[in-house]
């Protein structure tokens, strides 16, 4: 069936860098340092390119099928049921990362800002506006993820510029700390890591179909991604700079402090730092919705539905009760890294299977 | 006088003679003597065809008829001129009859019928048009024309005598410039459409009109440039004109809430102007212009935000100038959005993000405030609301006094007894300031009350709580499209040549492509063929021009 086509090319580039910053950017720095202390950067990069390879699967697909979702031609590829049963495992995984998402930005919120507030009120905003804007359809979805690009990139770079003063390139050394004197289990494990905060780009899975010319994708896909791991990258950078290996181990979420070092001399505003943590209300949002429409697109496309609009009211108590789940902070990181790592492996591997079989079915069409 | 020639178009879209069969079939209940009328015609006995009008009109004070005697081929004829007194010219009608009744008497054997010969060689009059059916017939009459009925003629011969009374061209109220033109649309729809004739000398300029309105009948008019604008827009705006199934069209804006994408969005999302050059320039865009008759506003179709905030006075000024003052514009109605909120969040929710100088006297000149920071800028701004409110229904005179009362002494008095701090009173100043400084009237409204849910969210979560709302009415505003075109565009989606024309807008000479959300017919402004130069005479950029030359280029060597 044809889809109304109203994703351009820069469109899907936007959507994807902005949809794969979220609120992991907060904490990932101190996460990855723990494993690889200074070899961190290197593995967000190579994190960005193992994703980067999923992203060219997705986006060369997409291609082949290019009046279809992910989900529609999964069914054709593996067959229906098999077809369905993943579609089930990925809208859970989805389901699963917007509520940890959005319990994570909750207990940022909570201890910075709102001391006062119950984090079940600063959650459940958060998914009450995911709600409202994950009955849009398709076309509105890329839209609403494009306008959002500036005020996600921007606020991290001003932070990066401003907080250079206060870095130190000693802190950085040794650069290529990742390859001598660290256990591969690390390195694996810390690429891992950065590359779970990744899996939201299986939005091209998604947007392909409605592209006006999906013969983009891939570049726009790469692009997209590439953009979103610079951005990554250069924050690893600027934590490890200016607070180094031991001070980061001690920092809950390392970017939020650096937005803290940042200030300009003489302006009429003297801290940035609530200002750049309600501009990320921006990134975390776009994340949680991304992951959130992903999800309900899977169950609408499980249930044969032909409007998603109800089934996003429908998730909203589970998403809140998922969200509820890690009973503190400690458990939260644990859950929100085994969770990635079930979804890394989700968002890689089945694409690959697909591909796998689409290869092999051509292949057999040809001979 | 204005004189409608498109009654006679043969494409004229549905007009009222099917709709009102629709609308009897649909509700039988309400009775209009006019749609009893609706199947009949006329017959050739002259009192039948006046008593059939008798019937419909008969005991109304100015439905008057006029009987008198014409001779053709020494042959006496009676007639009958019906006309509604005050709604035609005395002038025209006294021409007419003078016509008929002393120069009448014409022996010419060449012509066929009695008809032919009135008016080829008897009416001195342009405007003549042959009504066959009584509700057609009707309808020309009640919109200030007149009948002429001869015995032994089937048919009535109408007369375009209108002359509603209307005031004059004069300088458009809401939307004044320092350079540019002075004249504004009227409630003549005639007027109007030649404002925009007189603009646009183009034989492409297509005005087509239609009826709405099952009693007022109000003319509608909607104007595009055939070849530049996309016709399933101009299809759409007629389809959606015709579906609206009511008995009154007050005026423009009221027609606007019957056509609009989105009826629950405070955000207007058809623009409204009062100026015949902004009309003229969104068709040039390739935009669909409706006028109403009635009504000194134009409507113009699709409408996307960026218009909100641009006047027609930013063509007529340097660009850079032009892009400057665009840019305070915009910083003006963020200014009007959030400026209350931002304040709100600061101070009860964030004080450390005031430098300490500052804080010291924002503290002193709260310190004898009985109230919390929401509740007296709520307050005040709901106060500042009431004022302008009053201030718009005051006549002019007491207008002015009232606000000087309300500003200045209220305000005042407010900070002498202690209910608000001064810096209150700067931030409402700023924010009332602000929306004044937007162009668009109905644009401006929906942010100064969008501003109201934005405070009680920064009063409940600080700027938490501010960037929640205002992401929830960004994502409105993504959501939102105004005739398939999104809302957002030219910046969401994304087009080069669109966003030469928003926040900043380049010099003009770069201009040479209508904005692509339109999907009109003809991109290029430039003719075609030709490569879109700068000043110097330099190729601009590559894309521009070219494949239009390229094109002329394949058909010239075709044709060869």
């Amino acid at each position: 069936m044809q889809k109304p086509k109203s994703v351009t090319a820069v469109q899907l580039t936007m959507s994807i860098g902005t949809s794969i910053i979220g609120v992991g950017i907060l904490a990932f720095p101190r996460i990855t340092v723990e494993y690889v202390r200074t070899g961190a950067p290197f593995a967000a990069a190579f994190a960005m390119l193992l994703m980067m390879c999923g992203g060219i699967v997705v986006a060369y697909l997409g291609k082949q099928y290019p009046n279809q979702t992910i989900f529609e031609y999964a069914d054709g590829l593996v067959g229906k049921w098999l077809g369905k049963l993943m579609t089930v495992v990925i809208g859970c995984y989805f389901l699963e990362l917007a509520a940890l998402a959005s319990r994570e930005f909750g207990e940022v919120v909570v201890t910075s800002v709102l001391q006062r507030t119950p984090i079940s009120v600063t959650v459940f905003v958060m998914i009450l506006l995911a709600t409202i804007a994950c009955r849009s359809d398709v076309a509105v979805f890329s839209r609403i993820l494009t306008f959002y690009m500036p005020f996600v990139y921007f606020p991290a770079l001003i932070i990066v510029v401003l907080s250079l003063k206060s870095a130190q390139l000693t802190n950085l050394m040794p650069i290529l700390g990742l390859f001598h004197g660290q256990p591969l289990s690390n390195i694996t494990e810390s690429i891992m890591v950065v590359a779970s905060l990744f899996t939201n780009y299986l939005i091209v899975g998604l947007l392909v179909p409605f592209m006006y010319r999906p013969g983009k994708a891939i570049k726009s896909t790469l692009v997209g991604m590439g953009i979103a791991g610079m951005l990554y990258i250069i924050l690893m950078f600027a934590t490890l700079s200016v607070f180094g290996i031991e001070e980061m181990n001690n920092l809950l979420w390392p970017t939020l402090e650096l937005a803290k070092t940042a200030a300009l001399p003489t302006f009429f505003v003297e801290r940035l730092d609530p200002v750049f943590l309600a501009v990320w209300v921006t990134a975390v949002f776009s994340a949680i919705f991304a992951a959130y429409y992903l999800a309900i697109q899977a169950f609408g496309h499980l249930f044969e539905l032909k409007s998603h609009r109800s089934l996003s009211l429908l998730a909203m108590p589970v998403i809140l009760a998922l969200a509820k789940q890690p009973a503190d902070i400690v458990m939260l990181y644990q859950v929100v890294q085994q969770v990635g790592i079930i979804g890394l492996c989700l968002t890689l591997g089945y694409p690959l299977i697909l591909l796998i079989v689409h290869v092999s079915k051509t292949a057999r069409v040809k001979s | 006088m204005c004189v409608y020639e498109f009654h006679r178009k043969t494409e004229v879209p549905k007009t009222i003679p099917q709709w009102s069969e629709s609308i009897k079939s649909s509700r039988s209940a309400g009775w209009n003597p006019l749609e009893e009328a609706n199947e009949s015609k006329f017959t050739n006995n002259l009192e039948k065809n006046l008593d059939i009008f008798e019937g419909i009109l008969g005991g109304n004070a100015d439905f008057l008829v006029r009987r008198f005697e014409i001779q053709i081929r020494k042959r006496k004829i009676n007639c009958g001129l019906i006309y509604i007194d005050g709604t035609t010219s005395k002038t025209d009608l006294n021409d007419v009859l003078h016509a008929l009744m002393l120069d009448s008497d014409i022996s010419d054997r060449t012509r066929n019928s009695v008809e032919e010969v009135v008016i080829q060689q008897c009416l001195p009059y342009v405007d003549v048009d042959i009504k066959y059916s009584v509700m057609g017939a009707a309808n020309w009459l009640l919109s200030g024309n007149s009948l002429l009925f001869l015995d032994g003629l089937e048919k009535a011969i109408g007369l375009s005598t209108q002359a509603f009374k209307e005031r004059s061209i004069s300088q458009p109220q809401t939307e004044q410039v320092i350079q540019g033109s002075r004249e504004g649309f009227i409630e003549s729809i005639g007027t109007n459409i030649s404002l925009i004739r007189k603009r646009l000398r183009s034989s492409n300029t297509h005005v087509e009109l239609m009826q709405l309105g099952e009693q007022t009948a109000t003319d509608v008019v909607y104007c595009y440039i055939k070849g530049i604008a996309n016709e399933d827009l101009v299809l759409e705006v007629r389809n959606r004109l015709q579906k609206i199934d009511t008995d009154t069209i007050y005026g423009a804006g009221y027609l606007e809430q019957f056509i609009e994408d989105n009826h629950y969005s405070p955000f207007p999302q058809i623009q409204n102007t009062e100026r015949p050059d902004k009309a003229v320039a969104a068709m040039l865009e390739g935009r669909v212009v409706i006028l109403v008759d009635g009504t000194p506003f134009a409507l113009i179709v699709p409408a996307v935000f960026s218009q909100f905030y641009q006047t027609t006075e930013d063509y007529d000024t340097r660009f850079l100038m032009a892009s400057m003052i665009r840019g305070i514009r915009l910083v003006a109605l963020i200014f009007s959005l959030i400026f209350p909120s931002l304040y709100v969040s600061l101070i009860s929710f964030n004080p450390e993000m005031i430098p300490t100088k500052f804080a010291v006297a924002v503290a002193g000149g709260r310190a004898g405030v009985p109230f919390p920071a929401i509740a007296e800028i709520f307050g005040l701004e709901l106060i500042m609301e009431i004022l302008r409110e009053a201030t718009i229904r005051l006549p002019q005179q007491i207008g002015g006094a009232l606000s000087i009362v309300g500003v200045l002494v209220i305000g005042q008095a407010a900070v002498q007894a202690g209910f608000v701090s001064p810096i209150t009173v700067v931030i409402v100043a700023l924010t009332t300031i602000g929306s004044f400084a937007t162009p668009a009237y109905n644009a401006a409204v929906a942010l100064r009350m969008l501003r109201f849910p934005l405070m009680i969210l920064a009063g409940m979560f600080g700027l938490y709580g501010v960037m929640v709302g205002l992401i929830l009415i960004a994502n409105h505003l993504n959501s939102l499209e105004s005739f398939g075109v999104p809302y957002l565009s030219p910046v969401v989606p994304g087009d080069k040549y669109g966003l030469r024309d928003t926040i900043v807008r380049m010099p003009v000479w770069s201009m040479k492509k209508r904005p692509k959300h339109l999907r009109t017919n003809n991109p290029n402004r430039v003719r075609a063929g030709d490569v879109a130069t700068d000043p110097k005479g330099r190729p601009l950029t590559a894309a521009v021009g070219t494949q239009t030359a390229k094109r002329t280029e394949r058909t010239k060597k075709i044709r060869h």
